[in-house]
């Protein structure tokens, strides 16, 4: 998975705020998404590696938290920021 | 008889021609410091207050804002004439000046810094505007805050204040000699009138300053001056609602918005006094 060619990305204190250069739509992106975000832009991860990163950086129960990181991967790439 | 009159504003050029005697009053009270010529080499914008239909000259008389040919607008009252080419020019600026990113925003500076004061019609931001830069400060705009696209600094837009309701016997209690425009009643935002811009921030119109920091005012009634930060990520939204070409400029507006928040701590700003209000904003330049 990668970020898609159309996402600019600027680190804000808070959060990662996102710019689709194709839709002109912008998003903001707070814990823990931003650390998603912010790991697939240094590089392209898989599935696997990018949960086992948000698991170990989040505290929530772990069910719980694939359901989470899940949902938002759907999200992110039906929105056109994340690219697999 | 029709009368020309070319201001140069900041960085643009008006070329204003009419013959409503409620214009040319006003235009010459109002726009008294600024250099009026009667030619131009060069305009950006060529205005025209008139009144197309003939009957509508004497019968309940009406006026047309004309940006070279084309009206934009639907025909107001005579007695609005001069409301509606500020109005007019609000808009032209804010339809056409792509080269800047704009905001909603009043806007003056001091030592040098710029406070950028984005909000809401009706929040008080052009009552503050005004009482701030006859008390100090430097006027760059009570509506529009130019952020150029090149440099990112903030340029004026140096213009008579608009102001609606009870805001006109306020200012004109708390501004000496204040000099406004003709008072226009039963506009679609109440009553408004235009007050003189300061001489010394016409004088200065020409220098551009770079940002201090967003400040999101809101007049609270009874409320003590109080700069509550917030978030930059909230800030940045207001930011986008306030913008005028944001979603035009597209990836430009947004690499221009994020430089300008980088190291910046914004905040909301509550305020019912003036001398209050000018104490605790002059912290953040000094």
């Amino acid at each position: 998975m990668k970020i898609s060619k159309s996402i600019r990305l600027h680190q804000l204190k808070e959060s990662i705020a996102l710019f689709c250069t194709f839709t002109g739509d912008t998003h903001f992106l707070t814990c823990p998404y931003d650390k998603v975000i912010s790991d697939l832009n240094s590089e392209a991860r898989s599935r696997s590696e990018l949960l086992m990163s948000f698991l170990n950086n989040n505290e929530f129960d772990n069910v719980d938290a694939t359901k989470e990181f899940n949902q938002f991967v759907t999200e992110a790439i039906n929105s056109g920021i994340i690219s697999e | 008889m029709l009368t020309q009159f070319n201001i140069p504003i900041g960085p643009f050029s008006f070329s204003i021609n009419t013959s409503n005697t409620i214009v040319k009053k006003d235009l010459s009270t109002l726009y008294s410091d600024y250099q009026i010529e009667q030619e131009s080499a060069f305009t950006d914008f060529s205005i025209t207050i008139t009144t197309r239909s003939f009957l509508r000259r004497f019968i309940r008389p009406q006026v047309d804002f004309l940006l070279d040919e084309f009206s934009p607008f639907k025909p107001l009252p005579k007695a609005q004439s001069f409301a509606m080419l500020e109005w007019g020019m609000n808009w032209c600026i804010a339809t056409k000046a792509h080269h800047y990113l704009i905001l909603h925003a009043g806007t003056i500076e001091k030592n040098g810094h710029v406070l950028v004061m984005p909000a809401e019609p009706g929040s008080g931001k052009s009552t503050l505007t005004a009482a701030m830069v006859y008390n100090g400060w430097r006027l760059f705009s009570d509506e529009l805050a130019l952020i150029s696209l090149k440099d990112l600094q903030v340029y004026p837009c140096t213009r008579p204040i608009n102001l609606k309701n009870n805001s006109i016997p306020i200012i004109k209690g708390f501004v000496k000699n204040a000099v406004f425009s003709t008072i226009a009643k039963d506009t679609h935002k109440g009553t408004v009138a235009l007050l003189k811009p300061p001489t010394e921030s016409v004088k200065r119109m020409h220098e551009p300053a770079p940002l201090k920091t967003f400040i999101f005012p809101k007049y609270v009634a009874n409320a003590k001056a109080k700069l509550t930060p917030i978030s930059q990520t909230d800030a940045f939204q207001i930011l986008i609602d306030q913008s005028f070409n944001y979603h035009i400029l597209g990836l430009e507006g947004f690499n221009a918005l994020s430089s300008l928040l980088q190291n910046k701590q914004c905040y909301h700003f509550e305020y019912s006094d003036f001398d209050d209000a000018q104490r605790l904003l002059s912290e953040l330049v000094n």
